[in-house]
């Protein structure tokens, strides 16, 4: 546990986050009450208080490679109770953001962005989420063929798996978004 | 003819060594007038001053310029050696080279000239100076505190016992603020009431106090030297010259349920008629007149006055008016403590068990609901582990107050420790983020809180306590070991923060002194005036004016009062000549100045032809109270008013000088 | 006051005759209640029939982008609501409902940022093409009942007084946080679903997860993650003695009635508690039988409390 801040590297890393942030890092004064309500905090390889002090370091590596960022479901109960008002939720999105454009895929928590990574890749091709494609998808990419498989008997008797998606009649509407943004 | 005298200082290096100090010499011996240019070393030092005066005599200067540091350092020692030479003190003028020059700048030569161009223009006011005599204003040698805690107790006692007359106000029934409500005291433990009892005492029977308890201060107006004070003396509905205190009324009382006691912080009940605390003082019930079955059931019930013996209950006593006049005023109203129900995630409110700092003190009180033995508002039992929560509205920007409210570091430290002295084998928890602890003896306390008495302590804030099975979860962070953390504790005490007392902002306002925006009184210089208010003859002490300690509110009570002391050693108060002067034969009578003027100082002043008639009505400044500040000058339509050394033809001289 | 207090002396009113008569009242289904959460739209509408509002379908909506979005692109996440936004404001509509709270977060978390960020206002719309002006109030389904609706209108309409029923309010994140952009409720002790239940006649159970999130987004992705904090709120739920849950979120529904089973067997506690929508109890109220509110298309059956509510009203 030993860190090296070279000072150009903890700037440009600090200043990206913080201007896609639109917050300021040194506003946080660790004082915890973010990791101390955080639901899943007991997964987390850090705590989120420890992600703020380290992306202020400059720790770019440890952090985009954090369970951490991928284990929040962004509840906001942190940023809710923050006595400073810093965006801690919103620093989750922007590292994760930052994690996925430079195609880093966090090894031990590849399935949450996969999920969103196959999420997102269904609202682009249908305009709406078809969940049984996107449930399908998700399954091939992580290979967990089976998890969950036992909900669905009773999910088709009880008609919560429509067998047919819907798609929006504007594709290309949001074909543009995509291409814009993606 | 002017006869100017330019002197550089060259402050040691402070501003020779980025001010050509001789360049700004060379340039001064230019300008016409100007008849003498020095510069030196040192010009406050006892040679400096000696060759400034031997120059005033030798060339029979008519006005000096320094250029030298601010006007805030040595502008009266400048004025105290040109006096002493004849001159009139106000023909010395101060072009600030220093915190305005060398201290700002790095660039020498374009210092240089900012530095020639400050001190051109002084040599052009100081050539229109005219010369101005000081104000003299007589003093009411008696003083008025509002507010009986342990700073106005102090203050009260020290004018008192300096030989002035006091009188203090206080608004509850008994003296003794909050510090009567603490039980030990840190770091020494010493029992609070102990030590705060005999003070109470003191005041009450101090010839030289005039006490007025259950009693507001309702109007003020005037200034120093001479403020009229009016006090409303609540009725207490009992004759106090023959109360003594027995308690026949109090314990005759029927409405012994469901009104909470204020000095117990909700955790007990009082009745109707009562003393807040066994050792008031005065030792006077007041019978409160919303909860009182007399009051409100039509005259019915006088239990109490059947039981008085020297029958000294009146129910029909009134609220009396008080005027009195004072020379100066101490403003020492203390502190409230936040409302902490605004935390929903820590449950104050909904949680019996969760309680504030004050009233975990009252538990712990051999005085208070329970004795001293600290037993659980909820089901009465004692708690066997206690989490302690720091910061609670403190350093929090989003819901509290971004200030550090400085007693809870300590407070909790000390309640950890009497609550492992109390319950043998009991656990306490301390949340904190930082811990505050910087005055003597203070460290070594918290120290062994944790050491001997086996507190332990978690850095990190608490995000949400509830209940399960009878006991408090709280779920907090250890920032330290990077972990969560979830205590099931019997108890929570919320360290909560410290604010201005309520209405303190109303009574600033009735002074006319400035405050933060928290309401806590300002003081006139942060550092060098810590005793004094904006406002002259008013004077701060204790909490009202921010966070502090009992041996800090103490200091400051002893401040306050010794500043009035000084004050009252002489028969009259100087005021500074360099006041608003208003041309009564151009004033239109518009009083926009008085509407600017931030000190009450203008009035209406009626002048008169010899038979009496009114010829005209101009405004009229009051010297006791104009600080010069000029915010008239500008109001004013027909440019009637100036300030004396501050005329507009100094000022276009001035600006003009800039020029050449 | 409390936080809540203010909003209801504020918000309070029956608005919605004047904005369903005049066509103005917008409604975003989202995904979920065109699929696995169809149960919350058909209680919906056949509520609002009831009421006598009517809501319009936005035309051609897309999908609000949920967590994903936000997770890993910012402009996606503001883009894609932003669409449906300026789709209902250029078609006149004063009004948006949002029934699931997932949705209605995102939405509102959208128009806050066109609202306080003018560059990318411009970036999004002009990459939506279509101008947006953050005219319309947008309500979840909460906000709609209470503010637009009316609680005395609702009043009106219960026929069948669930007294006698101990019902448990779940709120979860998406409705009451971030205050800053929710504007909604006390984020820690809200009372709104409360005081709808209390409509209904039964009797809102007080409880101290009401508010702690459930894993949300990641059912598919951790369900042991899911499971322990959804755990966490219904065995809470439990010991407080309700017998029955409602929620006013597709999220929360699918982790507490589809888990249900799963987390019963991993901590071998049974619970049995039916997780209804706000809308499926306010319509047992109002008298409407409850297939006609798709109460038996949830996983977790509702027999016992339906066979109850049946035997506290005779």
């Amino acid at each position: 546990m030993k860190t090296v801040i070279n000072e150009q590297n903890r700037r440009n890393f600090a200043s990206q986050v913080e201007s896609m942030l639109h917050d300021k890092l040194s506003k946080c004064y660790q004082c915890g009450k973010c990791s101390a309500g955080c639901p899943v905090n007991f997964e987390m390889d850090y705590t989120p208080n420890q992600i703020i002090k380290m992306t202020e370091l400059g720790m770019e590596d440890k952090v985009l490679h954090s369970k951490t960022i991928w284990l929040c479901v962004s509840c906001n109960t942190c940023s809710t109770r923050c006595p400073k008002g810093f965006e801690v939720t919103g620093i989750m999105d922007v590292l994760r953001e930052i994690a996925e454009k430079k195609g880093i895929t966090s090894k031990v928590e590849k399935e949450v962005q996969m999920f969103h990574e196959v999420f997102l890749d269904n609202v682009k091709s249908n305009g709406r989420i078809f969940e049984l494609e996107l449930v399908g998808k998700y399954k091939l990419k992580t290979r967990h063929l089976f998890r969950d498989m036992f909900l669905a008997p009773k999910m088709l008797e009880k008609g919560k798996l429509k067998m047919h998606g819907e798609k929006i009649a504007n594709l290309n509407q949001i074909a543009k978004i995509f291409k814009d943004f993606e | 003819m002017a006869r100017i005298g330019v002197f550089v200082c060259w402050c040691g290096s402070n501003i020779a060594g980025t001010v050509d100090v001789e360049k700004v010499r060379e340039e001064a011996a230019k300008i016409p007038g100007v008849v003498s240019a020095l510069d030196y070393k040192y010009m406050c030092s006892d040679p400096g001053q000696n060759s400034l005066r031997n120059i005033i005599k030798e060339k029979n200067l008519t006005g000096i310029v320094l250029a030298a540091c601010s006007p805030h350092m040595h502008e009266n020692t400048f004025r105290k050696a040109a006096a002493k030479e004849g001159l009139n003190p106000y023909f010395v003028e101060i072009a600030n080279i220093r915190e305005q020059v060398s201290w700002v700048h790095e660039n020498k030569e374009r210092a240089t000239a900012k530095a020639v161009d400050l001190m051109k223009m002084m040599v052009e006011k100081v050539k229109r100076d005219k010369p101005i005599e000081d104000v003299r204003v007589p003093l009411n040698k008696k003083a008025l505190v509002i507010g009986g805690g342990i700073a106005g107790i102090q203050a009260a006692l020290d004018i008192a016992n300096g030989g002035v007359e006091v009188i203090l106000v206080e608004k509850e029934p008994s003296i003794g603020g909050k510090m009567i409500q603490l039980d030990e005291t840190f770091p020494t433990l010493d029992c609070s009431s102990c030590i705060m009892t005999p003070k109470m005492v003191e005041a009450n029977q101090h010839p030289n106090i005039k006490l007025y308890t259950y009693s507001e201060v309702e109007d003020i107006s005037g200034y120093i030297g001479n403020f009229k004070i009016r006090i409303k003396k609540k009725a207490r509905s009992v004759i106090e010259k023959d109360c003594t205190g027995c308690g026949e009324c109090w314990n005759a009382c029927p409405m012994h349920k469901n009104i909470k006691s204020e000095f117990n912080v909700n955790l007990s009940e009082r009745t109707a008629i009562y003393v807040p605390f066994p050792q008031a003082v005065p030792l006077v019930p007041v019978l409160d007149r919303s909860v009182c079955l007399h009051f409100k059931k039509g005259g019915k019930c006088q239990k109490c006055y059947d039981a008085c013996g020297p029958k000294c209950i009146n129910f029909d006593l009134q609220d009396e008016i008080i005027e009195e006049t004072v020379g100066a005023i101490v403003a020492s109203t203390g502190y409230d403590l936040m409302d902490t129900s605004m935390y929903g995630e820590y449950g104050y409110g909904k949680y019996k068990d969760v309680v504030s700092g004050l009233q975990f003190e009252r538990l712990l009180s051999a005085s208070g609901p329970t004795e001293g033995v600290i037993k659980r508002p909820s089901d009465g039992k004692t708690p066997q582990t206690i989490v302690f929560v720091q910061c609670v509205g403190s350093r929090d920007p989003e819901k509290g107050v971004p200030y550090c409210s400085k007693v809870c570091c300590m407070y909790t430290a000390k309640h950890a420790k009497l609550f492992a002295h109390k319950v043998h084998g009991s656990q306490s928890y301390v949340f904190y983020i930082d811990i505050r602890s910087t005055s003597k003896g203070y460290e070594e306390f918290v120290r062994s809180t944790m050491e001997q008495d086996g507190a332990i302590y978690l850095r990190g804030r608490v995000s949400k306590i509830y209940e399960d099975d009878g006991k408090l979860i709280v779920k907090g962070a250890d920032t330290l070991s990077g972990n969560q953390v979830e205590i099931a504790a019997d108890m929570v005490v919320l360290a909560t923060g410290v604010i201005p007392k309520q209405g303190s902002d109303k009574l600033a306002q009735m002074l006319g002194i400035s405050y933060d925006k928290y309401g806590f009184f300002t003081e006139s210089h942060p550092k060098l005036r810590p005793a004094e208010s904006s406002t002259a003859g008013i004077f701060l002490a204790g909490m009202a004016q921010g966070p502090r300690d009992i041996p800090e509110s103490v200091v400051s009570g002893s401040a306050a009062a010794s500043k009035i002391l000084g004050l009252f050693s002489k028969n009259e108060y100087e005021v500074e000549g360099t006041i608003a002067n208003v041309n009564e034969s151009t004033c239109v009578a518009c009083f926009y100045c008085q509407r600017v003027c931030a000190y009450n100082a203008i009035s209406k002043k009626e002048i008169k032809d010899r038979s009496g008639k009114l010829i005209k009505v101009v405004a009229n400044v009051n010297p006791g109270l104009c600080t010069g500040c000029g915010a008239c000058v500008n109001a004013c339509f027909s440019k009637s008013i100036d300030v004396k050394g501050f005329m507009d033809d100094q000022i276009y001289a001035e600006i003009k000088a800039l020029a050449i | 006051m409390k936080v809540s207090e203010k909003l209801h002396e504020a918000k309070s009113g029956d608005n919605s005759e004047n904005l369903s008569a005049a066509g103005k009242l917008a409604y975003y289904p989202g995904c979920s209640l065109k699929g696995t959460s169809f149960e919350y739209e058909v209680s919906l509408l056949r509520i609002l029939e009831a009421l006598n509002i009517e809501v319009k379908e936005i035309p051609d909506w897309n999908c609000c982008g949920a967590s994903a979005a936000h997770s890993i692109n910012h402009n996606l996440a503001v883009a894609l609501p932003a669409r449906n936004l300026a789709i209902a404001e250029n078609g006149g509509y004063e009004s948006v409902l949002a029934p699931c709270a997932a949705c209605s977060n995102r939405l509102k978390s959208a128009d806050y940022e066109l609202k306080t960020d003018e560059i990318l206002k411009k970036k999004i719309t002009d990459s939506i093409e279509m101008p947006y002006n953050s005219e319309m109030s947008i309500n979840n389904m909460l906000e709609f009942l209470i503010g637009v609706v009316g609680k005395d209108k609702i009043k009106t309409l219960v026929k069948k007084p669930l007294s006698g029923l101990k019902v448990a309010s779940y709120y979860g994140c998406l409705l009451v946080r971030p205050p800053k952009i929710m504007q909604f409720d006390d984020p820690e002790n809200p009372v709104t679903m409360d005081e709808l239940v209390a409509i209904t006649g039964a009797e809102p159970v007080d409880y101290s997860f009401k508010t702690e999130c459930c894993g949300a987004i990641n059912s598919l992705s951790k369900p042991d993650v899911v499971m322990a904090l959804t755990g966490n709120v219904l065995y809470d739920i439990k010991k407080h003695g309700a017998d029955l849950v409602v929620v006013a979120c597709p999220l929360c529904h699918s982790n507490l009635d589809v888990r249900q089973r799963e987390i019963e067997r991993k901590y071998d506690e049974k619970l049995g508690l039916p997780v209804l929508f706000i809308t499926e109890l306010l319509g047992l109220s109002f008298g409407i039988d409850p297939k006609d509110l798709a109460i038996d298309g949830h996983m977790v059956a509702a027999d016992r409390v339906l066979k109850k509510i049946e035997e506290l009203s005779k």
